[in-house]
């Protein structure tokens, strides 16, 4: 192009020169052409970096009003660029789960690839392989400038492209060669291959982008990202949990010491009750933690009135203390002894509490050995009895130590803020991820391991046909118990893999877990010891996350193993004459804890009698029979079949207790709870955990009733002051001993939570006395809501939605859930893959017919004259 | 008593401010109707083209018999008028609407000869028919999570589907956030410059000789901005030629805009660097800026807050505007409006700042503050520039 106006300036000077102009001398000239051909390499990152930083320097100027045309144009790259980065943190961000997080910075990165590479790859490739125009051509002009060189149909410059190449494209484009000016024939043809080129880029792009990325995200995301993040996650909660439980910073929270010191420099005092409860405020939404701490500084002011007095253990009396036993030769091993019981005592003797002091040095001589002589003791004490007595005392309120308490509770508070608010939540977050692994990936597999075919599947997806699923898995199992033998073992032997992982993953963490849970049980009821409120707090907050923790994994392992089991029921159905029908009913939709109550209807058409009930128990909670146990040929997995059968039994048979039913199998509480505990497993030590009462309602009324009918029977009034921890003759005068009782069992006196109100442990202890049928005796007269309560007891025993949750799901909606996935992955699958096709095979086709003469493009030559 | 009332008025007068406001959101809608539109020309033109339906001239079939009216008034009115050069338009809101529609009805044509690889192809169509895969990309990446779609179960179903709805609302949260971003450059610089970045002109471009389309004088009509190019700014449209005295009217009145206090002897040189750089700097702005905002729309469709925005029960007061029997139908849609959008985007707007978690927060506060401040400072950047100091309205600022 430059090449063609330098030639026309000179041919202008020489025609001016030739008319008789005098030629003007300046030194305006056109500057040499230094534009240059570029092959980019597509997959080059160092380009692409470049270029970007090229662009963002292009905005740098432009907001300085430095620029053109095409430095402007080129910021939109990367405002594309950081507009995305920006969306996908800012999603990432909102989402908990370390996949989804993951995954958006994956899904924008296969976007900008497939932006990319699909004019780059999918056309103009093609496009060259096709004509021999490489629309992937760049150039930089004389400015520097980089573009695309076929970008703008009406500035291409042909000068930087040889005649041989031209040729080339010439050829395969099927221009004729003996023509006028080949060169321009060419380049003209190659110019329309260009236009019909990126012209289809533009129509295409739209489609194939969005449909590109998602294809490959899929295939990321299954195939690499998921099984990746799970083994990582694995490897990380591992670690994490390992480095938790060596806790060498127990209790070592500086900073709320410090905190505590700098805000309260001199003596707490009364007034700042509220400031106190802000400082400790931890930013959390837990109501019960809230209440513990209000109820924990609550019980350090509750003191502060009450005033004592003490005498002060100074050096004189010290040594006065220890010369009334050993005059003035002291050994060195009772200053020691002595000089530590000092110390634990702070130096300081209460009035009232002279005697208990008298005893302590006492022990301490007598129990070190140090003085053996018994009337040496007696007259040393006495003489101790005096110096006390003779010593002025001093006044002090319980706010002197009021600052130590709270530096403790502080403590703690940070403790419970880093090991459990921090630490244990994100141990969570893994835990909870590789369980999303696994009923992620797991149900498409057990689906292809039964091989349904395509309609059967459909139905199976389908909630509204029931009865249809129902048959179509019966004559499955039948079919695999009875008749094919090739086809379980094959079948087996994929479910038992799928089992087998899925125990995998989960049990190390879950063993982890626990033993983590009960380290620091024991840790925080150590240093609690001091605070009820809070201890209470922690006991029941560890109950909770071990429920959780036992809930999802044995949700999973009761899913997992559900297919296996239920094929164990189709095979023992074959030896026993039994009502077949109804009983794979039951087993395949009725041992679901959720609907228990309402689907009892359908186990009465088979269960009227203890011996039916039996009967049924064997075939549905019994051991695994010993074919299915030599095909799985894996103790390991047999034994977890049969312990998840006997959770299972456990459970429902806790459950039919105290409903209505013809089954004779009441078992109480109590007894559920004895055979819990004789199994060896170590999960089912943990089921005592499900058992709650709950008991908030008309407290007040049972309370009195509860009183009421004790003080008819002595003996019974005897066991609850014993449990109630009440002392008749140590209380105050004119105290009422009901009254006491009243409070204690609510909790309205100073000592905090009731009996009534508080966990199940002192529940507990209160029913092994009043067990519920005593109870009920009690109160046979009494008024029909207490009655309604304690009827409400029985049933309440066991909260059924949670159990329902450690149930897992049933061997049919387990599989119609499967199958649900399976379908609408599959169907997904076909419509966005059918999309991919249809657009490759219209953008080959269209690629086909590029170059082609038509209205615009004549494709008229002139012969070439020889 | 007398400022009392005033204020009442204005009151008033505000109030009627905010609900043309929040008319404006059905922006959506005509977004959406835009988006088919894209859609279907890309569908038709392409599978047209493959097919070959016609050999002469088929888009006019395929893609519509209007094309041929229209061209056919286009010849009657150029010839009556013999109007075939260059042309500035009126700025007004009617105008841009109109050459907007006419220039999209032409998408088919420009990709028709696209397709056919036309030698007057240049690259003002297409840099036009760039914006397609722009807008069906977006629609793409809404089809692609609605082909998940399982109409046997209840949960993935299209209706109930929050995935969908959520991916949906992003995009249009994309589209909305880029052109907020852009008219937060444009409205000011018209306000406090007088330059509107989209004034629009009519281009007259010579086709070769022979070329089928056969229009009038070989000419074909382009819709371009004014203000688009820095390197090919129309300055010549800015001036009244044959007007003696008064050529340079348009840039004296541009002057007293960027701060002259008094006439200038030759305005047009005197602003001419100024308007150049004021162009740069806008644009840069106006490429850059949609970065920030398209993350705040996607973010905002991403909040709890945005699973309430119920565009169907809008649309429903919408359409009981028109039956005239119904009761409070205006006060309906108003408080239709105010529950089902605008409480919605505010509550989200709250959830961005206060965020899920300490990445979340630092996050949304960062586009947050970035969209409220970055404008703020593009302008104040741009006009600060622009101003013309008293320095130099004595002479020529070359």
């Amino acid at each position: 192009m430059t090449s063609m106006i330098h030639d026309y300036f000179v041919q202008i000077q020489q025609n001016r020169q030739a008319a008789g102009y005098k030629i003007l001398k300046t030194n305006v000239k056109p500057e040499k052409p230094v534009g240059k051909l570029i092959r980019p390499n597509i997959y080059s990152v160092k380009d692409v970096v470049n270029q970007d930083v090229k662009n963002l320097r292009y905005f740098v100027q432009g907001v300085q009003g430095k620029g053109n045309d095409y430095s402007v144009g080129k910021i939109n790259d990367i405002a594309i660029k950081a507009g995305g980065l920006g969306i996908a943190a800012m999603i990432a961000s909102g989402v908990a789960s370390p996949f989804k997080q993951g995954m958006e910075f994956i899904g924008l990165g296969l976007w900008l690839a497939a932006m990319k590479f699909w004019p780059k790859l999918g056309i103009a490739y093609p496009i060259k392989k096709h004509t021999g125009v490489d629309l992937n051509l760049e150039y930089t002009d004389s400015e520097g400038r980089r573009k695309l060189f076929y970008q703008d149909p009406q500035y291409i410059c042909w000068d930087l492209i040889s005649d041989k190449e031209i040729n080339e494209i010439g050829d395969k484009l099927k221009v004729p060669k003996n023509i006028k000016n080949r060169r321009a024939a060419i380049e003209n043809k190659a110019k329309q291959v260009a236009v019909q080129g990126n012209t289809l880029i533009l129509a295409t792009s739209g489609f194939a982008t969005p449909i590109i990325a998602s294809l490959a995200s899929d295939q990321v995301a299954n195939k690499v990202y998921a099984p990746f993040l799970n083994s990582y996650n694995q490897i990380r909660s591992k670690s994490l949990i390992n480095k938790m439980l060596m806790m060498p910073d127990w209790l070592k929270d500086n900073i709320s010491e410090r905190k505590i010191d700098r805000i309260f420099s001199s003596k707490i005092t009364p007034q700042d009750r509220q400031k106190l409860l802000n400082v400790l405020d931890l930013k959390t939404d837990d109501q019960s933690l809230k209440k513990a701490i209000f109820d924990t500084v609550d019980n350090i002011f509750s003191g502060e009135s009450v005033k004592s007095t003490y005498v002060e253990l100074n050096e004189s009396l010290q040594n006065k203390i220890k010369s009334a036993f050993f005059k003035n030769n002291v050994p060195i091993e009772a200053e020691q002894k002595l000089n530590e019981l000092f110390l634990s005592i702070n130096n300081k003797v209460e009035k009232k509490q002279f005697n208990s002091f008298l005893g302590k040095l006492e022990e301490t001589l007598k129990n070190n050995n140090i003085l053996t002589n018994n009337k040496k003791i007696n007259e040393g004490l006495s003489k101790v009895q005096e110096l006390l007595h003779l010593n002025k005392t001093v006044e002090f309120s319980s706010m002197d130590t009021a600052k130590d308490k709270i530096k403790e509770v502080a403590k703690i508070l940070g403790t419970y803020d880093k090991k459990m608010t921090k630490d244990f939540n994100k141990y969570l977050k893994f835990f909870d991820a590789s369980n999303t692994y696994l009923w992620n990936s797991k149900p498409a597999q057990i689906i292809k391991a039964f091989g349904f075919k395509s309609d059967e599947l459909k139905t199976l997806a389908s909630i509204t046909s029931r009865e249809k699923n129902n048959e179509i898995l019966m004559k499955m199992l039948n079919n695999l118990a009875n008749a094919d033998e090739q086809k379980l073992v094959k079948v087996v032997k994929k479910l038992s893999k799928i089992f087998e992982t899925s125990i995998k993953t989960n049990k190390e963490q879950l063993d982890l877990a626990l033993k983590y849970l009960e380290n620091l049980e024991n840790n925080f009821a150590q240093s609690c010891q001091n605070c009820p409120a809070l201890s209470e707090h922690f006991s029941r907050m560890f109950e909770n996350y071990r429920r959780i923790i036992i809930n999802k994994y044995l949700s999973s392992i009761n899913t997992f193993a559900s297919p296996l089991k239920t094929l164990n029921i189709f095979m023992l159905m074959k030896d026993k004459g039994v009502n077949k029908e109804t009983l794979a009913k039951i087993a395949l939709n009725n041992l679901n804890a959720d609907n228990f109550i309402n689907k009892l209807d359908n186990f009465r058409n088979f269960i009227k009698n203890d011996d039916d009930y039996k009967k049924f128990a064997e075939l549905v909670f019994g051991d695994i029979n010993k074919k299915l146990a030599d095909t799985i040929n894996n103790p390991d997995l047999v034994k977890a079949l049969n312990e998840s059968n006997r959770t299972l039994r456990t459970l429902f048979e806790g459950l039919t207790d105290g409903v209505n039913t013809r089954l004779d199998t009441k078992l109480s509480m109590q007894e559920i709870i004895n055979r819990l505990k004789g199994t060896n497993s170590k999960i089912l030590d943990y089921f005592d955990q499900f058992f709650e009462f709950s008991i908030n309602d008309n407290q007040l009324n049972l309370a009195r009733s509860i009183l009421e009918k004790v003080n008819k029977s002595p003996e019974k009034k005897k066991k609850l002051l014993s449990i109630l921890n009440i002392n008749p003759s140590k209380l105050k005068e004119g105290t009422d001993i009901d009254l006491e009782i009243i409070d204690t069992l609510i909790g309205s006196n100073k000592s905090g939570t009731g009996y009534l109100t508080s966990g199940k442990n002192k529940m507990k202890t209160l029913l092994s006395v009043f067990d519920i049928k005593n109870l009920k005796e009690l109160f046979t007269n009494s008024n029909s809501e207490l009655k309604n309560y304690l009827n409400n007891i029985e049933i309440k025993k066991v909260k059924i939605g949670k159990i329902s949750d450690m149930e897992g799901r049933t061997f049919s909606s387990f599989i119609n859930m499967a199958a649900t996935n399976t379908l609408n992955y599959k169907n997904w699958l076909k419509r966005v893959g059918f999309s991919f096709v249809a657009l490759a095979a219209l953008t080959a086709f269209a690629i086909s017919r590029f170059g082609k003469k038509n209205e615009f493009n004549l494709d008229v030559y002139q012969k070439e004259n020889k | 008593m007398t400022i009392i009332f005033v204020h009442a008025k204005m009151h008033m007068c505000f109030q009627k401010f905010l609900f043309f406001c929040k008319l404006l959101l059905i922006i959506p809608y005509l977004l959406a109707i835009f988006l088919l539109f894209c859609f279907y020309i890309c569908v038709v033109v392409e599978v047209g083209m493959v097919l070959e339906v016609n050999s002469k001239n088929p888009y006019k079939k395929i893609a519509g018999y209007q094309m041929e009216k229209m061209d056919s008034n286009y010849i009657s009115l150029e010839k009556k008028t013999s109007n075939l050069h260059d042309k500035i338009f009126n700025n007004d809101c009617f105008t841009k609407a109109k050459v907007n529609i006419e220039q999209s009805a032409e998408l088919p044509e420009y990709m028709y000869r696209g397709f056919k690889g036309d030698p007057d192809f240049n690259f003002f169509e297409y840099l036009k028919l760039a914006k397609l895969p722009y807008f069906i990309g977006g629609i793409g990446l809404v089809s692609t999570y609605i082909a998940g779609c399982n109409h046997l179960s209840p949960v993935s179903r299209l209706g109930n589907n929050t995935t969908v709805k959520k991916v949906a609302l992003g995009v249009a949260g994309y589209y909305l956030g880029v052109e907020l971003a852009k008219a937060l450059i444009d409205i000011p610089i018209k306000i406090f410059r007088g330059i509107d970045l989209n004034h629009p002109y009519k281009n007259m471009v010579s086709l070769r000789e022979g070329n089928p389309l056969d229009l009038p004088n070989n000419k074909k009509k382009e819709y371009h901005k004014v203000f688009e190019s820095v390197d090919f700014t129309r300055w010549d449209l800015l001036y009244k030629y044959g007007d003696g005295a008064n050529t340079n009217e348009t840039f004296d009145k541009l002057a007293k805009k960027f701060g002259a206090t008094k006439k200038l002897n030759d305005s047009d040189s005197a602003l001419k660097n100024k308007i150049k750089s004021l162009i740069i700097m806008a644009s840069s702005w106006k490429a850059m800026l949609p970065a920030f905002f398209a993350t705040l729309g996607v973010g905002l469709a991403q909040q709890s807050a945005a699973e309430d925005i119920d565009f169907s029960s809008i649309f429903k007061n919408i359409a009981n505007l028109f039956k005239k029997d119904t009761p409070q139908r205006f006060k309906n849609l108003k408080i239709s409006l105010n529950e089902n959008l605008v409480k919605p985007i505010v509550l989200g707007i709250k959830q961005i700042w206060s965020g899920k978690s300490f990445a979340s927060k630092i996050i949304g506060r960062t586009a947050l503050i970035s969209a409220v401040g970055l404008p703020i400072l593009a302008n104040i950047m741009i006009l600060n520039k622009t101003k013309i100091k008293n320095s130099e309205e004595g002479g020529n600022v070359q």
